[in-house]
């Protein structure tokens, strides 16, 4: 598993698509700088997440995109080894095929984690440009979102393999990306329990990955903060048996 | 020591058997053609032997141990279907990237060595996709030589290849076996190419194993054999089957008679000729593995 981690970590750094996702996060809070959606905030810690109950639209979108961009990266390296057939390089030599699943979702977390550091840092110069404050609750606080958001990148990116290893079609996994992690079911879920007025879809939103995204704060909340983690790991053990499943019984 | 060995191996797509019960005995250190029309199950069972697809029932084994061991897959170098390279990417880039999925030690060393030997050192920072089929086969070939393998199997590797290309594989697979003593498991539809290199071969027909020869053993059965082409093949079938007696290996076609193992066409045509029948052609053949295949194809190898 070492050596394809190895393997995927140098593809990484040497690929285009890398640095162009590195980008697409850069453009879109440039665009949001520009436009002046990043003025209305408080402070540069309400940019990075919610403070309090209250999150703002442009730190929730910029969080799933770094969740997406993350994902997508994922799926692309998977696509391109059944694409270019190096997936028989990699599958013949490495008999234990989850090694592949596990080496995918390591990369993908160093991926996700460089995403978030980038985007984090970003926000920080850029919310500083323009002249707002730091006003984070506590350095603690902030430890504990980029765990939480790191956590439920992994779910995410392990439920994106899965998927593209069933259905080996990358624009539809590109698609599932922008599904699971702008939480287009959460949404629906949360509205029918609302307009329905059934509170326990609205509680099952909370359990999907894009919901306990949602709830993550950068105030200490030990009960949301076990939430997400809960989540992710069921979600995480969820994705990886049934990617290991379909990887043993799918022929390539 | 058999490199590769199948048992009663069975794969069905959508219920349609693609290999049926095939045994294959792959000798340590051979370089084994194996041959069969388009959808005979080549590509079928290779791809169970890389563990790339599920066989329905039967086993593999390599080196004398499962097909599943990990140190022993690790041995394995592969070309199925097509060279697995990624597109953008320089000769160098690519072979580094084989480098660390098999874990190769002393990587850039080892690289330039066998781009050296596959001919393509020189093509620096060109990107794989500029290359032409033949310099893509011989990359591919280069990445399955990483990580020192025991067992290389290549599916069609001189498929579109112009005869340069053709040579330089043929050449090149040589090489690697005698020098290194690399098993080469090849399946071709170039029977003449397959034939300078192969030291055994198995022919699959509709998934099923037909026969495993060696390369000596082919020899003897491509002995020499008379064609006599005449008017009516079966008058004179009787004419010198009766000459000759009946344990003489005759085969009749539409046009000509095949007299295995016999050489004097003089006592042919005077016995003909004695009986009205005119020859309109006498002549000694050797059969060549393309011949020797399609007679095996139709059941005729065992005259």
């Amino acid at each position: 598993m070492l050596n394809l981690i190895k393997m995927d970590l140098r593809r990484t750094f040497r690929t285009p698509l890398f640095y162009a996702l590195l980008l697409g996060l850069g453009v879109m809070l440039g665009t949001f700088a520009m436009t002046g959606v990043m003025g209305e905030n408080q402070s540069i810690a309400a940019l990075i997440g919610p403070v309090s109950s209250a999150g703002n639209m442009m730190s929730t979108m910029g969080m799933s995109m770094v969740l997406i961009f993350g994902a997508i990266y994922v799926v692309s390296i998977i696509g391109k080894d059944f694409s270019t057939g190096f997936i028989k390089n990699i599958l013949t030599i490495h008999a234990n095929k989850s090694s592949y699943i596990l080496a995918k979702l390591v990369v993908g977390t160093i991926v996700s984690a460089l995403m978030l550091v980038f985007y984090i840092v970003l926000m920080i110069i850029l919310g500083a440009i323009q002249g707002l404050p730091v006003g984070i609750p506590s350095i603690g606080g902030l430890i504990l979102f980029i765990i939480g958001k790191l956590l439920l990148a992994v779910a995410l990116n392990a439920l994106l393999i899965g998927f593209e290893l069933t259905f080996r079609n990358l624009p539809i996994s590109i698609l599932a990306c922008f599904m699971f992690g702008m939480g287009g079911a959460t949404m629906l879920l949360s509205m029918l329990g609302s307009s329905l007025n059934i509170p326990l879809l609205q509680t099952i939103s909370t359990f999907t990955i894009a919901g306990s995204s949602s709830i993550g704060m950068l105030t200490i909340i030990a009960g949301d903060f076990i939430h997400i983690v809960i989540c992710s790991l069921v979600w995480l053990a969820f994705a990886l048996i049934t990617a290991c499943l379909i990887m043993k019984r799918k022929d390539v | 020591m058999l490199a590769i060995r199948t048992q009663k191996l069975s794969r069905s797509f959508k219920g349609k058997p693609a290999v049926s019960n095939l045994n294959m005995h792959v000798p340590e250190g051979s370089i084994y053609g194996f041959i069969g029309q388009n959808g005979a199950g080549k590509s079928t069972t290779q791809k169970m032997i890389c563990g790339l697809l599920h066989p329905d029932e039967g086993n593999i084994s390599l080196y004398g141990k499962s097909g599943d061991d990990s140190e022993i897959r690790s041995k394995i170098g592969v070309i199925i279907e097509s060279p697995a390279l990624f597109p953008n990417a320089s000769a160098y880039e690519n072979m580094m990237m084989q480098a660390l999925n098999l874990g190769v030690d002393n990587t850039e060393e080892k690289i330039k060595e066998i781009l050296k030997l596959v001919g393509l050192s020189d093509t620096d920072k060109k990107k794989s996709k500029l290359f032409s089929l033949g310099m893509k086969q011989r990359l591919a070939i280069g990445q399955t030589l990483l990580g020192d393998p025991k067992l290389l199997i290549l599916d069609e590797p001189m498929n579109g290849l112009d005869p340069q290309g053709i040579i330089e594989i043929r050449n090149t697979l040589q090489k690697i076996n005698k020098e290194q003593g690399i098993t080469i498991l090849i399946s071709s539809h170039i029977l003449g190419e397959l034939s300078r290199i192969a030291t055994h071969y198995g022919i699959i027909k509709q998934g099923e194993m037909i026969e495993e020869i060696n390369k000596d053993a082919l020899r003897e059965k491509c002995k020499e054999y008379m064609t006599v082409r005449v008017s009516n093949p079966h008058m004179a079938e009787g004419l010198i089957r009766t000459a000759l007696g009946a344990n003489q290996p005759i085969e009749v076609t539409e046009d000509a008679v095949h007299i295995h193992h016999y050489q004097d066409g003089e006592k042919i045509n005077r016995l003909l000729v004695g009986s009205g029948i005119y020859a309109s052609e006498i002549k000694q053949h050797k059969m060549d593995l393309e011949e020797y295949f399609l007679a095996a194809m139709e059941g005729r190898t065992h005259a």
